[in-house]
């Protein structure tokens, strides 16, 4: 069964439609780009599948594990797995990054039924993770986010979903605003992950992502459709032309 | 007293008795009789009073208060390292006050002793109204006051250990009103230095009035570190004027935290008397139900540069009101002021409401300062990033409310108080919010 099925989605954002009917089929252990130039429609499918407010389907249906995904509350859908690595990380001043992470394993945890992790148990745990990814110690204590730099805010994106181990994760070009350093780092931390159970969803403007994460699949993301898919070449291609052929197309 | 004077006026009756008691300060007391009888309880007609209804507690028809003497202070009083002096309805509760432990350079009087035993300084040391505004209640203390403290701490002493002043509103009939006037006269001397914690706390379910005043001053170069938790009964009504005189190079760190009373406001008159004078007023409140939590505040920078800085910021639910009215103003000697105001609400519901004054008034041509107020709900995008990470929304809300009040909390320099303040808002916030762990 895939893992995520969408379906003719229709999105309208204050009263504008974006997406005018999306079709995608994620299967377990996929990696899927999803390449579009500005304004394609990119953000607002990863905020419809993440259940932001405002960003409602009008028409269409999304099967999340064989579940309807669009009836779920954006934490239900988390629980279940569903991981968005946003594009502009929210800052949180005075939520400590420690104590908003163990949030939402427990929240996650307890959804599942398992017990919660005591604090010494989670802090051990993240220490490690947060060591691969070349973030300090302070940078977890300090409130989510604020005072982070470009980088560090995609670093902690990318440690968030380490830590959360989704079975999807949607990343929001999450290599914008990254030198090549910090892109390395990032990718390395989602390969990491890459598994059979587990699937990616990476949107971006940009081939260079695709470098050090090799999808499966590429579409192509043009004035809210998708107007053509193909393997890991096609990403090349964009690179080489650009959407020209296809902002006309659409 | 005839029953046509003012009918209305719960006070007036303990004005005019207080007014007529023959004592070290008989000719305050009467002056301050006169001054509350001729203004009364203050009414919303009154400019200061606008946002601030004080009809419940007239229509409460208070009478004295009993004598109480509790084994043990509330338990949420502020846990903090210091030593207690605690009044419980105005009056001195020596089994709860560590008199015998009082750190070195400080000298702590009962004002009822100095009262008793004819200390002609008292009526230089304490005043009519505090020489706050439009406050009859301030003159009402000074009518009826039995008792409350006279502390100085001498020249050059640097006092370590908080003296924590735990001030207990206690009415545990729930039949009659209680009404008490605490009084509290704080001096320190030149380049002296010290911790004040405040605790204003409850006992019982009955409905009290505490009236408290607080005349302080520092001396020259003195430095005075003054925490305050109001965190009084459902069926309390909370009144504090306080004065400040700072003279020249003196510091003042304050931060005051709101969490309890059916109406509490707490009036501060700040006096930057001398030169480089430096106060710090921060504060929170957290109200819900129907709450009034009223914080008011006048800045006056008297000396060539002066400082004060003012961030308070409120969280309101249900249909609670909070009132932030903030008053700066430099005359036009005190060159080079540096003044800054803020006031931050956050409102979780429609019924909550805001009413924020901020007022600068300049005679000074070479100043820095600043005023700014905001209100609004929590912040959407940080709702949605919390629960696109699995956190149920109350929890989330939660969290945010938490962080928007313990940010600022957090902030408090003296980390005894920090710590006890930041305690106190936890327990607050998951009574009432449903927060924390």
């Amino acid at each position: 069964m895939a893992l995520l099925e969408i379906k003719n989605l229709h999105v309208a954002v204050d009263g504008t439609e974006i997406l005018h009917g999306v079709d995608l089929t994620v299967n377990p252990g996929e990696v899927h780009a999803i390449m579009g130039p500005n304004g394609s429609g990119k953000s607002t499918l990863s905020y419809a599948l993440a259940g932001r407010e405002g960003y409602e389907p009008s028409e269409g249906e999304v099967a999340y594990d064989g579940q309807d995904l669009l009836e779920m509350a954006p934490e239900e859908r988390a629980c279940e797995g569903l991981f968005l690595a946003f594009q502009y990380p929210v800052e949180l001043p005075g939520v400590g990054g420690t104590t908003f992470l163990k949030h939402a394993l427990n929240a996650r945890r307890k959804h599942r039924g398992e017990d919660e992790l005591d604090a010494m148990e989670f802090v051990k745990a993240l220490r490690a993770k947060a060591k691969e990814l070349n973030m300090s110690d302070d940078m977890l204590k300090r409130p989510v986010n604020v005072g982070f730099s470009g980088g560090e805010k995609k670093r902690n994106e990318t440690l968030q979903m380490a830590v959360l181990e989704p079975r999807l994760a949607i990343l929001d070009e999450t290599d914008s605003g990254l030198d090549i350093d910090a892109l390395k780092i990032v990718a390395d931390g989602v390969n990491r992950l890459r598994s059979p159970e587990r699937a990616f969803v990476v949107i971006t403007h940009y081939q260079r992502l695709l470098d050090y994460i090799v999808p499966d699949h590429v579409h192509v993301l043009s004035k809210g459709r998708i107007v053509k898919s193909g393997g890991k070449e096609l990403a090349h291609e964009l690179e080489a032309k650009g959407y020209a052929d296809y902002v006309d197309a659409a | 007293m005839s029953h046509s004077d003012a009918p209305t006026d719960p006070f007036l009756e303990a004005a005019r008795s207080g007014g007529a008691k023959a004592d070290a300060i008989a000719p305050l007391r009467a002056r301050a009789a006169d001054a509350y009888a001729a203004a009364g309880l203050p009414t919303r007609r009154v400019e200061r009073w606008k946002f601030t209804d004080l009809n419940r507690l007239r229509k409460l028809g208070f009478s004295g208060s009993p004598v109480v003497e509790p084994a043990v202070v509330p338990e949420n009083a502020l846990a903090v390292e210091g030593v207690r002096l605690t009044l419980v309805n105005g009056r001195v509760c020596a089994a709860l006050s560590d008199l015998d432990t009082l750190p070195e350079g400080v000298r702590v009087r009962s004002l009822a002793a100095a009262l008793a035993d004819g200390d002609a300084a008292l009526a230089d040391r304490l005043s009519v109204d505090a020489g706050v505004t439009d406050a009859p209640l301030a003159a009402l203390n000074t009518a009826a006051l039995e008792d409350g403290w006279l502390i100085d701490v001498a020249e050059g002493a640097m006092v370590e250990t908080p003296l924590h002043l735990i001030f207990i509103a206690a009415n545990e009939g729930a039949e009659q009103a209680a009404a008490c006037h605490p009084r509290l006269a704080l001096t320190l001397g030149a380049n002296a230095s010290a911790t004040v914690i405040e605790s204003h706390v409850g006992l019982g379910a009955g409905p009290t009035f505490s009236n408290s005043v607080s005349e302080i001053a520092l001396s020259r170069g003195a430095r005075l570190g003054h925490y305050v938790l109001q965190d009084e009964t459902d069926a309390a009504f909370h009144i504090a004027s306080s004065a400040l005189r700072l003279d020249e190079s003196a510091v003042y760190d304050g931060f005051v935290l709101q969490l309890g009373a059916a109406l509490a406001r707490r009036e501060l008159r700040v006096e930057l008397a001398g030169p480089r004078a430096d106060c710090r007023l921060d504060g929170a409140y957290l109200g819900h139900d129907a709450q009034v939590l009223d914080n008011t505040l006048f800045v006056d920078h008297a000396a060539p540069e002066t400082v004060s800085r003012e961030t308070f910021k409120g969280v309101l639910d249900d249909k609670a009101r909070g009132v932030f009215q903030a008053k700066t103003l430099v005359r036009p000697e005190a060159q080079r002021t540096d003044g800054r105001q803020l006031h931050k609400a956050l409102l979780l519901s429609d019924g909550a409401e805001v009413d924020a004054k901020p007022e600068l008034e300049i005679y000074a041509d070479d100043v820095a300062c600043s005023h700014g107020a905001t209100a609004g709900d929590l912040d959407h995008d940080q709702l949605f990033y919390l629960r696109a990470r699995g956190i149920p929304e109350a929890t989330a809300r939660g969290l945010l409310i938490e962080a928007f009040l313990t940010e600022h909390v957090q902030a408090v320099a003296h980390a005894g108080a920090r710590a006890a303040l930041a305690a106190a808002l936890a327990a607050k916030l998951k009574a009432v919010e449903g927060v924390g762990a």
